[in-house]
């Protein structure tokens, strides 16, 4: 059981029609060992992910964000909760099991594709080394493959590009590549650490357009970890925002940005400056992200919440459902603005 | 409006082992007191290069630079250090810019020492001073930089550049390497000072938003080169340079409904080291012809304020 005592989360919308969600995660706990005790990074997780679907993850620096990724991705084990990728159990799966999980069901795109690529090795060898563990195809057949995976991220001249070493590649070339090696093994899953932030504006349109192609084209199932407001509402279905170890809401994209019901999210909306605004004074989060090693008692949000109540600092509210797919952790949810539909913009929050 | 600073020409090639880096190339600008001016562009188009020949961080090849009138060239030492006080900056990321060994009054005190050799308590009592005018209480003084989040050590590096109290802060993507949700405070902050102080910005970053939220005017560089200057409500509204128009249209919406919209701008930032000749963007433009392929078109005035460097404006 993990440290933290997480009240009893109904977290997962209830969609009993779907048979298989090609990512289903409830409960997850993770804590690491400090000298002054237990540190509770993760506390009672739920997701879930519909194959073709879309789906980013939100949250500021130290929310979690990447321990869940690294789960997720079974580079790390949580202490408790249960991750389902594809209908396997990965929580409590023995390492071989595991292993076939990884690349093959679930596949990783890195922050920074400089940092993801051995510089000692070519590209060819990495991504054939990589078809012939996960796919066990030959040498011959892998690098056939890695070749057509590069043609398919539209890298100029993929036979080329094969025999480059990855300091002879820009950085947006090598995230194509990071994306040709994470798509080519054909996973159930791809898991995107912040794809576009190292990369320069217009690289990063580029990069976004391909993502967005490549999962029209394949019917791809992406988890993505983004800052990014544009990144999100341009790629993804859902959204699910985090703070402090907790899913504090999600749902559909643009059902939360036109009218979001946790404060932390309405702050978030209204903090971020975005094209078209003019020269407006930003509204302020007050208050920076809490210590996890002591972290507020009740709602974690609280002390930088503008609509706290006593209660807020006395009990830590579950997560529940509001219907249309939505879920929110807060004991007084904000209202859906009058007049307000699903489709009204974020920017006329601005107004 | 009198320009507070004026850049002329300025030029800064690097010699380097593969050939020669023409990394700034005849950029001229000026910056009017109380004013915000964005320098905005991509990797390696020079924007950095601009910021530290303005500190005399490195020494321009060519072009003159004058600051309130003053012309630095061929300044004495003692000139370059009455200069350094005039104009101050903040850096990008303040993980990196603040010495973890060293207390919070050191750190914002130290270009006191070094100016006015200040000590004891007149010391505490401006950093102080200037800790306040950030936000930040009397109680930092002695803490060390780990102890601090990252939108409280860029207001760090802040109070510290406003040390020497100087007209003009040269802010390098302050709120790239902060959190969101932090990244309004630093903005904020940075208004508020500016109208207290009538401090005068020079911002560099990539961040469109960003610079629509706090520039009063833009200028778009293009490795090495200015393509287009003007007031950045009607640059951002219609852009006379394709490059201006396709940064604009590679900012991914937040509105879901707008997804059909994204059009980015088609192949890479050229090598430096080998830069097309004439238009620099002319490969990747779908305006360019023949003629563009020349020279480098000049930067010409076009409406109240603006001014651009194409043959085929928008």
């Amino acid at each position: 059981m993990c440290a933290y005592d997480c009240p009893t989360f109904s977290t997962v919308p209830s969609r009993a029609s779907v048979p298989e969600m090609a990512l289903h995660v409830s409960e997850l706990c993770k804590d690491y060992p400090t000298p002054s005790g237990p540190l509770s990074v993760l506390r009672g997780i739920g997701l879930e992910l519909q194959p073709g679907e879309a789906l980013a993850v939100m949250g500021p620096s130290g929310c979690g964000k990447s321990t869940l990724l690294h789960i997720l991705g079974t580079l790390d084990r949580p202490t408790s909760g249960s991750v389902r990728l594809d209908g396997h159990e990965v929580v409590g799966a023995s390492e071989a099991d595991n292993e076939r999980l990884r690349g093959g069901v679930a596949a990783m795109i890195f922050q920074n594709p400089g940092k993801a690529l051995n510089p000692f090795f070519t590209i060819g060898r990495q991504l054939t080394d990589a078809l012939a563990c996960v796919r066990g195809l030959t040498r011959g057949a892998a690098e056939q493959a890695a070749v057509e995976a590069l043609t398919e991220v539209r890298i100029a001249d993929p036979a080329l590009a094969m025999h480059k070493y990855p300091h002879q590649v820009s950085g947006g070339q090598l995230q194509r590549v990071m994306i040709a090696m994470a798509l080519s093994c054909q996973p159930k899953l791809v898991i995107a650490d912040e794809p576009t932030t190292a990369l320069d504006v217009t690289i990063q349109a580029q990069v976004i357009v391909l993502l967005r192609d490549l999962a029209r084209i394949h019917g791809l199932t992406v988890l993505f970890i983004t800052h990014d407001l544009g990144v999100v509402g341009s790629l993804c279905d859902r959204l699910a925002v985090m703070y402090a170890g907790r899913v504090v809401e999600s749902g559909p994209v643009d059902a939360l940005f036109a009218s979001p019901a946790h404060p932390y999210t309405a702050s978030l909306l209204r903090a971020v400056p975005m094209l078209g605004r003019g020269r407006s004074v930003l509204t302020q989060i007050p208050g920076t992200v809490p210590n996890m090693a002591a972290p507020p008692p009740g709602c974690a949000f609280h002390p930088r919440c503008p609509v706290a109540q006593p209660r807020c600092s006395g009990d830590d509210p579950a997560s529940r459902e509001t219907g249309s797919g939505r879920t929110v952790a807060c004991h007084f949810p904000l209202p859906a603005p009058a007049g307000a539909e699903a489709g009204a913009t974020v920017g006329s929050l601005a107004s | 409006m009198t320009a507070l600073l004026s850049v002329e020409h300025l030029t800064k090639h690097f010699a380097t082992r593969h050939g020669l880096i023409r990394a700034v190339e005849d950029v001229s600008f000026t910056v009017a007191a109380g004013e915000t001016l964005a320098l905005v562009g991509e990797s390696g188009c020079g924007k950095t290069t601009v910021a530290l020949s303005l500190l005399r961080l490195i020494r321009p090849d060519g072009g003159r630079v004058h600051f309130e009138g003053v012309d630095l060239e061929g300044g004495s030492e003692k000139a370059e250090k009455a200069w350094r006080q005039r104009l101050s900056i903040v850096f990008q990321n303040p993980y990196s810019s603040l010495d973890p060994r060293m207390r919070i009054r050191a750190i914002v005190g130290e270009p006191l020492v070094t100016a006015y050799g200040l000590r004891g308590r007149a010391l505490t009592e401006r950093v102080v001073k200037h800790l306040d005018e950030v936000g930040l209480g009397a109680e930092h003084l002695t803490r060390f930089p780990h102890e601090f989040s990252g939108g409280q050590r860029q207001r760090i590096a802040i109070a510290r550049a406003l040390a020497l109290e100087p007209k003009l802060l040269i802010l390098d993507e302050p709120t790239a390497a902060l959190d969101v949700s932090v990244q309004a405070q630093v903005l904020n902050l940075l208004q508020e000072l500016q109208k207290n102080l009538r401090l005068s910005y020079l911002f560099i970053s990539h961040n469109l938003a960003t610079v629509e939220n706090i520039a009063d005017r833009v200028l778009v560089m293009y490795l090495g080169r200015v393509v287009e200057e003007g007031p950045v409500d009607r640059v951002f509204a219609a852009p006379h340079h394709p490059y201006t128009r396709g940064l604009l249209d590679s900012v991914p919406s937040t509105d879901p409904k707008l997804r059909g919209r994204l059009q980015p701008v088609s192949g890479e930032i050229p090598s430096a080291l080998n830069p097309p000749p004439g238009c620099a963007f002319a490969p990747r433009c779908q305006r360019a012809g023949n003629e563009c392929r020349g020279d480098p078109p000049p930067l010409l005035p076009a409406g109240p304020g603006r001014s651009h460097a194409c043959l085929h404006p928008l």
